[in-house]
């Protein structure tokens, strides 16, 4: 019950800023928003990874999903949605949630066909088939050429004959609509999906039924004989995990206006793995934290970018040698001490 | 029916290289159970030496005087030196942690594969670089523009040398059969008096060497290397040996080759676009129904 | 009433036989002692029971149903539920939240409505959480309920292996070597805290152990493997008198006196 509260309020504040949004620093305001999207990636992986003990590496195959679904689907469709919807703020709001739980929905359909049969693989092979998965969905893209397959995708241009992307551009017409992905993407839409998925995983693995998630983590034999359906819970992780990396994929389409198949790569996987891991696998407030950093650690070093993703694998590295749970991942071991303590 | 034969050398060919990589995937496996993810950036390591020692050895004659001899040198040179690096990443990177869960394990592996290839990126430049001929690519044949070429032949012969000198030492040595009981147990091995850390700096030498050797076979039939070759090769080598069934050394051969043959058949005759996504097809194929892959034995969890 | 039944199983591992021709029952309310020396299959039993093995051949009949085509985890539904031999607690978790895992088996809420808190949701959530309370009561590991589970020692976790598989509320309940690790005056009270437990919620239970006499005291019948192969069955007073059991167990019960 004080989860709802602590939501909540969260949420208006959310909504408080939003309205002052305009006065930040557009490049500031940039890095808040992707901090807020890798807080989105990061928790949902944290998800399958961290609380369920699964190892994928595909995250970046799920957000390439949502990303690509829902902004095909804002500029394809745009005249349909302002007529259904209207054209004002809240006809885009609405079209942005409509395609955002699309493009979510679709991740979530993929990461269930891709789910089933996979997650009765154990840790590296998981991790290799996700990977697989995920570079199957980026050559595939790279070659449709209606979402621009290569080039990346930037809108689309309305014949009168038809909906064309720049890859299939008509030289025998001459007048044309241009509909560009549409900047829907906000501090609000941003900020309350993040908060939700941290409301969401706190609730989920404080309940009886979400002790199941940690239970499947910690002995498979061990849930199975206490009755837990250990592959459905995997399944639901992976489901779930997927279906917000596909709303994160529609967030960045809708703020940066333009994907590219590139984007999605396995290199993008290994950054929201670097979050999970730096915050601690299954820590809450460690991966919000790391997400941050990671975040902004970039922009730090941006004079010396060619050593960035060297710093990334010696972080990796350094965390597995010397502090595997993470910087963060120490909360239970700390509470018990302390208890130690007062006895 | 030449064109036939032609994609199946060239099939073969680039097989082999997948193999050479497989083996070492697969040998690490069996013993250590881990992914060692850096082993495909090994590969790229390997073709970087041969590129360099091709330098060193004789910038003079560089452009046009390729010898077998100095071709067989530069090979024996970059196994060496991979087989430094496979020690020395064991040593400091896996050692520490062979008592953790396998996902730490995973997780530095990854961290190791990323550090080589930014790392390769920063010291020799991200560009491509053209790989000297080391020897000279004759046309065997020619019918009607289906041409085979000496070097894809020379691919072929140099890895099944390799693999039948590490079927040898597998099979017939006392390290080889050091290595097997440790791959069956640990424990037992140890007890035997097996010196287990031994056994396991071996696997990686051997294993890091095979992959140099791809890295230089490589370098004979592809001209360009770059530092993040490794990715694709080693995540496809990585799928040969769990198609032919991981730990087991014969299967990744045959995985190796197996892929080699349908990814230059299904773009040969059907589409190269998607051309990097059939190793992963056959990845997920594989693993969702005969994920032991086609020589893997299946192992029961005790409880 | 023969609440569970083994029939004819026999469970082979490439060319060694584990269990061989197994027949044996246990009936309502009835504490049955699996014994045997180390080696003997008892614990594999157990695994073919919840279907963590499949029986090479043969089956098993749990309330005259066959539970060929059960997985593990429907067998916990079903009412059957085990403890590990080698302590098998989940470690991330506290002593109650061990427990609480085993609560899924009958919890009403479902994935929605513990992630939206919705009232129906809490108000299970406070029942759970009073069961917990009252079954570690009766273990006496209320004090340590916010403790790791695997920081105790080892005999209180054998006793939190025992609570998690009674709270998935079992009609059988199955405990591998409950006593195993304890001192002598430990394990009586256990066996009787054993007997307790049967008495107090009705149930059956199975009980495996390798040391004879713990399990002469409470059972009411026993099972009795050598290599796989049940060498004798009976009540206790026969069991400790017959031949075959002295000869398997000599050299055993010499290195335990």
């Amino acid at each position: 019950m004080k989860s709802k509260l602590y939501f909540l309020s969260t949420v208006l504040a959310i909504f408080l800023i939003n309205l002052v949004k305009d006065s930040i620093d557009p490049y500031y305001y940039t890095i808040l928003i992707y901090i807020g999207i890798n807080i989105i990636l990061a928790s949902s992986l944290n998800l399958i990874n961290g609380f369920t003990g699964q190892f994928s590496l595909g995250h970046a195959g799920f957000m390439a999903i949502g990303g690509y679904l829902s902004i095909s689907m804002s500029t394809y469709f745009a005249p349909f949605f302002a007529n259904l919807f209207g054209a004002g703020v809240f006809g885009e709001n609405m079209t942005f949630l409509t395609v955002m739980i699309l493009g979510g929905l679709a991740a979530a359909a993929i990461g269930l066909l891709v789910g089933v049969p996979s997650l009765r693989l154990k840790g590296d092979y998981l991790a290799i088939v996700t990977l697989g998965f995920s570079e199957i969905i980026r050559v595939l893209i790279q070659g449709m050429d209606f979402i621009g397959a290569s080039q990346g995708f930037r809108g689309v241009y309305q014949y009168s004959n038809g909906v064309k992307s720049l890859q299939m551009l008509d030289n025998t017409q001459d007048s044309f609509i241009f509909y560009g992905v549409p900047k829907y993407t906000n501090f609000f839409w941003t900020f309350f999906i993040a908060a939700f998925i941290v409301y969401f995983i706190y609730n989920l693995i404080n309940s009886t039924y979400g002790k199941g998630f940690l239970a499947v983590k910690d002995d498979e034999v061990a849930a199975e004989s206490m009755g837990i359906n250990t592959t459905k819970f995997k399944v639901i992780a992976f489901v779930s995990g997927a279906f917000f990396a596909g709303v994160a994929g529609a967030l960045y389409g809708h703020f940066n206006l333009y994907l590219n198949p590139e984007d999605f790569n396995f290199l993008k996987s290994v950054e929201i793995v670097a979050i999970v891991i730096l915050g601690g696998m299954g820590s809450i407030p460690g991966v919000i934290i790391a997400a941050v950093i990671l975040t902004i650690l970039p922009e730090l070093l941006r004079g010396i970018s060619e050593y960035r993703m060297i710093v990334y694998a010696l972080l990796l590295i350094i965390m597995m040698l010397t502090r595997p749970q993470g910087i963060f991942g120490t909360k239970f071991k700390f509470k018990r001490k302390k208890k130690v303590e007062s006895a | 029916m030449i064109e036939f034969i032609q994609q199946f050398i060239n099939g073969l060919s680039l097989g082999s290289i997948y193999a050479l990589i497989a083996l070492g995937y697969t040998m690490i496996y069996g013993i250590l159970r881990f992914i060692n993810f850096a082993h495909g950036d090994v590969f790229m390591i390997g073709a970087f030496s041969g590129y360099y020692l091709a330098f060193l050895f004789s910038f003079s004659t560089f452009t046009g005087g390729a010898s077998v001899a100095m071709a067989i040198v530069i090979l024996l040179g970059s196994m060496v030196v991979c087989s430094i690096l496979g020690f020395t990443l064991e040593k400091l990177a896996y050692k520490p942690l062979r008592n953790s869960p396998k996902l730490t394990i995973l997780i530095t592996a990854i961290g190791v594969s990323l550090f080589l290839e930014y790392g390769g990126q920063l010291v020799f430049g991200a560009d491509p670089k053209s790989f000297p001929t080391l020897l000279e690519n004759k046309e065997l044949f020619n019918v009607g523009g289906a041409a085979v070429f000496s070097n894809s032949v020379v691919v072929i012969i140099v890895s099944l040398v390799l693999m039948i000198l590490l079927r040898i030492i597998v099979m017939n040595t006392k390290m080889g059969t050091a290595m097997r009981a440790v791959s069956f147990n640990h424990n037992v091995a140890s007890l035997m008096g097996i010196n287990i850390n031994r056994v396991i700096s071996f696997t990686f030498i051997l294993g890091s060497s095979l992959a140099a050797a791809a890295g230089i076979l490589f370098g004979l039939n592809y001209p360009k290397v770059d530092p993040l070759i490794g990715i694709i090769y080693g995540l496809k080598a990585f799928v040969a040996a769990v198609l032919g069934g991981i730990g087991n050394i014969l299967g990744a051969a045959l995985g190796g080759l197996i892929l080699g043959l349908v990814e230059t058949f299904v773009s040969g005759y059907l589409s190269s676009t998607y051309r990097d996504a059939i190793a992963f097809g056959i990845l997920i194929i594989i693993l969702l129904f005969r994920p032991t892959g086609l020589l893997g034995k299946k192992e029961i969890e005790k409880v | 009433m023969s609440l569970l039944k083994i029939n004819n199983v026999t469970m082979k591992f490439g060319g060694l036989t584990s269990i061989d021709a197994l027949n044996a029952e246990v009936n309502d309310n009835e504490l049955v002692g699996l014994i045997g020396p180390n080696g003997a299959g008892k614990t594999t039993v157990f695994n073919v029971i919840t279907s963590v093995y499949k029986p090479t051949l043969g089956e098993v009949l749990f309330q005259d149903k066959s539970l060929k085509n059960y997985k593990t985890n429907q067998i916990a539904h079903l009412g059957i539920c085990r403890t590990f031999q080698n302590i098998r607690l989940f470690k991330s978790l506290s002593v109650k939240d061990n427990v609480r895992v085993s609560f899924g088996v009958r919890l009403k809420a479902g994935f929605f409505s513990s992630v939206m808190q919705l009232n129906k949701f809490s108000k299970e959530e406070k029942e759970i959480d009073n069961r917990i309370d009252e079954l570690l009561e009766l273990f006496n590991l209320h004090d340590v309920k916010d403790e790791e589970a695997i920081s105790l020692p080892y005999g209180d976790q054998r006793k939190v292996e025992i609570v998690r598989a009674l709270a998935t509320d079992p009609k059988l309940l199955l405990l591998d070597e409950p006593a195993a690790g304890m001192n002598p005056s430990e394990k009586s009270d256990l066996m009787k805290l054993i007997r307790d437990v049967k008495d107090k919620f009705r149930i059956s239970i199975l009980l495996i152990e390798h040391d004879m006499k713990v399990v002469m005291g409470i059972c009411e019948r026993i099972y009795v493997l050598e290599y796989g192969k049940k060498i004798a069955e009976g009540l206790p007073s026969e069991i400790q008198n017959n031949e075959k059991v002295i000869e398997a167990y000599l050299g055993d019960t010499k290195t335990h006196a």
